[in-house]
Formats: structure tokens, C-alpha cells, sequence
């Protein structure tokens, strides 16, 4: 026991779990903006598939990974757009939209994959990926710097916009137009506030951040493309905006649980005590439960998912 | 006018969704044939036979799900026989499928993998004149259901000889997808031959709970890596892929699964457990086309060429090669059954 109480208190599980939060944080952080204006934000999943295999492409083609998130982000926007358009504009159901839009990402990006590469390789195609960029100074400070400041750029990025997500929300006019329209539309509305274009606008910003947090599960932590590699963790991002209760610090908050939740059961399984592997696999999502009964009603924006209509 | 331009456009997007979605579900089926394909002339009586593949995982995982795609390439090409498959097949979903290839006049209908068992049995109930298969499995009835399977834990074993005789630290890992019986029992026999070859050896298992999800694969492995573990058997379909990456960045060392995983990392795969799923699949096939389906259980391993050790790499030494080498002349020859 003793033992397994140092494996998780040496570095390299708080690493783990920066590194295991990074996807899901960046993801999530899009979302707020999206939700706060009132959009569902169930449709990330997908974003950030097309992000996974946009970011590959990119980086295989111009042989930048950091072109490649770009292209990765760039393509969010378009996703997004289709987004924005169906549900601001036309109106749809915004779940059934969001489950349309990951559903599509799903076969559309197997299909673009398979039409370039080919089906059955017997190679697996590898393209450039982002290395560690340790913080001069910083990362020489004893067990915090190798566990803070040796990260990707890109976990750097996202967890610097935490503080800037919490600025443009609160103490921004932008910021006060997406709680607006997220809160009472009709109220933001009459007060001359363009409901339309801002939530147009937070959706875009949703799309660019899933979708660049998806080129880095591919092209960041890894090298390669695989058909459905998220493995749904566009939802895990929208519950951590829920049990964020939808602000910026909340999410982070909740997205380091996930990461520390996951690092933590592989490693109890890598320490093989015996447990089924299943309670495991299952602690990330069991402590979330546990954590929603403790952090009490988690109430989000009153316009949350309603469609506006000037009619 | 605004209002009917906009419905207008809200159908032209839902239309383009709808096409770039089947398409997208349509994704590598074969074009379903048409119903009445008039038989061969000179012999009439002679049924014709339709293969269809199920799988739960897309068909280029570079491993179990491939290796049976590629099966199914070969078979069309060896018997002329018609063939389609289905990829990224849910558990929900599989019954329904079977019913609408057999409607289709498809009539040898392979599941590839354990969690097939159950529909295949239903189904074959339901369709008594056609032949169904199940891959990795145990499923049998006499008249039209069979399945085939690897002799349980060989592979696994002998992967067991190779890691208990090349780690270093004495800490071995296994990463596997999911704790199926045919995982657990090579996992199983993995630590028999450690616990033969090596007693001073430890061996962990992590499993990530999904068979792509890469990056889960190499987080375990680096979980491993970082317990002090220097050698792990990866045994999860595209999950392998993360397990070699991991072993890249921390110089471990892994054993593959399936197909020869030696191209993801040369330096860092020792060699591979081969897994002739193609050799199965045709063996059935013909059994079927000979009129010589019993519907039993076969059992296939080392000695029928369907388990092979892929080509070590120069980290394995040349000793311990021969003794595995001879370990499965032992298996071939029915003297040693790990099982035992």
C-alpha cells in the first residue's frame, strides 16, 4: 500500500494528469462560450473528431504540426458554422442537431482518411507532432518544474485561457452580450444586442477550440490518426462544463478531476492490485457522480438550448 | 418570402447532411448484389454461396479486425465466392444486420469475435439454411452453427517465454482492450510461463476499457513504464499502437498481437504473436462448400500454422529464440499443452 500511495504522489501522475486534462480543458472551455450564449454544446465530440484527423492532415501535408492544429482550428470554424446555422438560424432542435453533427464527423472523417490513405495499410501513416517545450528557468525548479513547465505549447495555451476566458466573460461587453443572450435573449434583444450574431460567434469560438483540442490528441500526444480516436471525450468535456457550474475556473476545476481521476485508475491497474479491471475503468465517471452530490444543484443558463425567435 | 427561403435552405442542408452520411455509412460495404443472380448453367442444383463478415471494429485497426478483412479478400479470391462485410458493427445492431444479409441471399455469415456468440446463435435458429461462424468463440449446434478459435492461451505463452527472458527491471507488463475469455486465458498463460521461466519476475495488466482509443493505450503503458516495468504484451486491436508509441518515448519494450506490429517500432517490438486469422476463415469456408460443415467447435493453434511467431528483432537473444522455437515444437507435437 505503501508503495501505491508513492506511485501517486511522485510527479509523473500530477504530469499524467495535466497532460490527461489538457484535451478536455480546451475542448471545454470552447463549449462555455457556447453554452453561456445559450447553445447546446453536445456536438464537440465531433468537433473534435474532425479536429483529430484535420490536424493529422495538416501536419502530414505541410509537415508543421502547428500548421496543423491551425488547419485543425480553421476547419472548427466551418463545422461550427453548420452548426450555428442550423440551430441559431433555422432553428432546429439543438440535441438532435449536436447528435447529428457527431454522428457525421464519425463516418465523414473515416471516409476522408481512407480515401487518401487507402483501406487496409500494412503501415501505420505517421506525421510530424508537437514536442515538449520546457520553460527556461522554470522547469528547473525541483518536482514543480518537470511536472508544470515540461508540457506541450499547446497545454501552456489552454490553460492560460482560463484566466482569459474569465476576463472575456465577466468583464468584457462581448462577454456580458453571450450571458445575456444565454440568459434572457428576448430581454438582450430589445436592449439592441444582435441574439443572432452572438451566439453565431460563440459557436465559432466552441468549434475552434474542440477542434484544435482534437488535432492535439493526434498530432500532440501522438503522431497518427484512428477512426473515432476521442473516444467520446467531447462528452466528458461537455460534463465538465456542467460540474464547472458553467464558469471558467468550475470547468478547469473539473476537468483536472477527470485527468486525475483516469491517471489514478491506471495506475492502481499498473500496480495490479487485483481489482477488476471494470471499477477501474469506471472511477473517473463514479467520482464525477459522487462530486456532482457534493458540489450541490449545478444550475446553467436559463435560455440553455432554446432556440430564439423574433416572432 | 424570408420564411421560404429559409426552409429551402434548411432542406439543401439537411439533404447534403443526410447524402454525406450515407455515404459516410456506406463507407467500404461491397455494392449489395441484386436479389435473383441466376445460377451457373451447367449446374443448376449446386447452391451459391455469399460470405458476410461482421466486425465491432473498423477494418483497419492493423490488427484483429484487418487481419479478418483480409481474410474475407482472400476468400473471395481463392472460391470466387461473393463477399461484403460490415465494420464498426454495435452489439445492438448485429441481429438486424445478419437478417438483412441473409434477406440479401447472403449465406455464410461470419462474427468476428467473442461478443458475436449470442445473435449468432439466435440467428442461426432463425435461418436454418444458412451457415453461420463465429471467430473466437465457442458457439456450436451440429447443423449450422460453428465457430472457430485459437488453442486458448499457446500465443500467449509462448509471449510469456520471450518477455520472462528479455526484461531487465524483472516487471512485466500486459495491456489489454477488454478482459474477454480469449484475452484472459493468453494473459493467463503469460503468467504461467513467467512464473516458469523467470520466478523472480512480476507481471501487471491494465486494460483501457475500449479497442481504440489510442491514446488510453499509451497512458496505460506509460503508467506501466513508469512503475518500474520495461517489457508489455499489448493485446487490444489499435490500442497496441498507443503501447508502441509509449514504449518509443520511455526505450521499453513491447510484444504485439495479431499481425507483425514490428512497423510501428522496429527498435521497441520485440516480435509479434501472429494470429492467421485468414487461414480459419478459409478452412470453414471450404468445409462448407465441401458439404463437410459439422458445426463444432475447431480449435486451431501453432500446429495448423494458424499462430506464428512474427521475426524477432535484435533485442531478443538468439537462445532465447531457440527455446522458443522449441516450446512449440513441444505444442505442435501434442507433448506440452500450456493448459495443463
Amino acid at each position: 500500500m505503501e508503495s501505491l500511495f508513492q506511485l501517486i504522489f511522485a510527479g509523473d501522475f500530477f504530469y499524467s494528469t495535466i497532460r490527461l486534462a489538457t484535451p478536455l480543458l480546451l475542448a471545454a472551455l470552447g463549449g462555455l462560450f457556447s453554452e453561456r450564449a445559450g447553445v447546446l454544446s453536445l456536438g464537440m465530440e465531433g468537433m473534435m473528431l474532425g479536429g483529430t484527423l484535420l490536424g493529422f492532415l495538416g501536419s502530414y501535408f505541410t509537415g508543421s504540426p502547428w500548421l496543423g492544429i491551425f488547419i485543425a482550428a480553421l476547419g472548427g470554424l466551418v463545422v461550427a458554422l453548420l452548426y450555428a446555422l442550423v440551430t441559431v438560424t433555422f432553428r432546429a432542435d439543438q440535441v438532435v442537431a449536436s447528435v447529428g453533427i457527431n454522428i457525421i464527423m464519425m463516418g465523414l472523417t473515416g471516409v476522408i482518411y481512407r480515401g487518401i490513405f487507402g483501406t487496409t495499410l500494412s503501415q501505420q501513416i505517421v506525421a510530424p507532432a508537437l514536442k515538449p517545450l520546457a520553460i527556461p528557468g522554470l522547469a528547473q525548479i525541483p518536482f514543480l518544474g518537470p511536472v508544470l513547465f515540461d508540457h506541450l505549447a499547446m497545454v501552456y495555451v489552454a490553460f492560460l485561457l482560463v484566466p482569459i476566458t474569465y476576463h472575456v466573460l465577466y468583464h468584457t461587453t462581448w462577454g456580458l452580450k453571450i450571458r445575456a443572450v444565454g440568459e434572457y435573449p428576448l430581454a438582450a434583444d430589445t436592449l439592441g444586442v444582435n441574439v443572432f450574431l452572438t451566439r453565431y460567434l460563440a459557436i465559432l469560438v466552441s468549434g475552434f477550440l474542440a477542434s484544435a483540442a482534437g488535432a492535439l490528441l493526434s498530432i500532440g500526444y501522438l503522431n497518427m490518426f484512428m477512426e473515432n480516436m476521442t473516444a467520446g471525450r467531447g462528452f466528458i468535456a461537455f460534463s465538465a462544463i456542467i460540474f464547472g457550474k458553467w464558469t471558467p475556473l468550475g470547468t478547469m476545476a473539473a476537468c483536472l478531476v477527470f485527468g486525475a481521476a483516469d491517471a489514478l485508475q491506471l495506475r492502481i491497474q499498473a500496480f495490479g492490485l487485483g481489482l477488476p479491471y471494470q471499477l477501474a475503468v469506471m472511477f473517473p465517471y463514479a467520482i464525477t457522480l459522487l462530486a456532482l452530490l457534493f458540489v450541490g444543484r449545478s444550475q446553467g443558463p436559463a435560455a440553455a438550448a432554446i432556440p430564439y425567435s423574433k416572432d | 418570402m424570408l420564411q421560404k427561403t429559409a426552409r429551402l435552405w434548411a432542406i439543401i442542408v439537411i439533404l447534403t447532411l443526410v447524402g454525406s452520411l450515407t455515404l459516410a455509412g456506406c463507407g467500404q460495404k461491397a455494392e449489395p448484389p441484386k436479389q435473383s443472380q441466376p445460377a451457373p448453367a451447367p449446374a443448376p442444383q449446386k447452391p451459391v454461396y455469399k460470405v458476410a463478415l461482421l466486425t465491432s471494429g473498423p477494418i483497419n485497426d492493423g490488427g484483429w479486425n484487418q487481419s479478418a478483412f483480409e481474410g474475407l479478400q482472400d476468400i473471395k479470391k481463392k472460391f470466387g465466392l461473393e463477399v461484403a462485410n460490415t465494420e464498426n458493427v454495435k452489439q445492438a445492431d448485429q441481429l438486424q444486420l445478419i437478417r438483412s444479409y441473409v434477406n440479401q441471399g447472403y449465406n455464410i455469415i461470419f462474427g468476428h469475435g467473442f461478443e458475436y456468440g449470442d445473435t449468432l446463435k439466435a440467428a442461426a435458429k432463425e435461418f436454418p439454411k444458412a451457415y453461420f461462424i463465429q471467430i473466437g468463440g465457442i458457439e456450436k449446434n451440429g447443423a449450422n452453427l460453428g465457430s472457430t478459435v485459437f488453442h486458448s492461451g499457446e500465443a500467449g505463452y509462448i509471449a510469456g517465454i520471450v518477455l520472462a527472458l528479455t526484461t531487465k527491471t524483472n516487471k512485466i507488463g500486459q495491456v489489454g482492450a477488454m478482459e474477454i475469455p480469449t484475452i484472459k486465458a493468453d494473459f493467463d498463460n503469460m503468467k504461467k510461463a513467467v512464473a516458469k521461466y523467470n520466478p523472480k519476475a512480476t507481471v501487471v495488466t491494465a486494460y483501457t476499457g475500449s479497442w481504440e482509443d489510442i491514446g488510453k493505450g499509451k497512458e496505460a503503458a506509460l503508467a506501466q513504464f513508469n512503475s518500474g516495468v520495461d517489457a508489455i504484451l499489448a493485446d487490444g486491436d489499435a490500442v497496441n499502437i498507443g503501447v508502441v508509441e509509449a514504449a518509443k518515448e520511455k526505450k521499453g519494450l513491447v510484444v504485439g498481437w495479431s499481425r507483425d506490429q514490428s512497423h510501428l517500432g522496429p527498435e521497441v517490438v520485440l516480435t509479434s504473436m501472429i494470429q492467421r486469422v485468414d487461414i480459419m476463415m478459409e478452412k470453414m469456408v471450404k468445409d462448407v462448400l465441401d458439404g463437410k460443415f459439422k458445426g463444432e467447435n475447431v480449435v486451431m493453434g501453432f500446429a495448423d500454422g494458424v499462430n506464428d511467431v512474427a521475426p524477432y528483432n535484435a533485442k531478443v537473444p538468439k537462445d532465447v529464440q531457440d527455446k522458443v522455437k522449441a516450446v512449440i515444437e513441444e505444442m505442435k507435437s501434442g507433448k506440452f499443452d500450456p493448459n495443463k
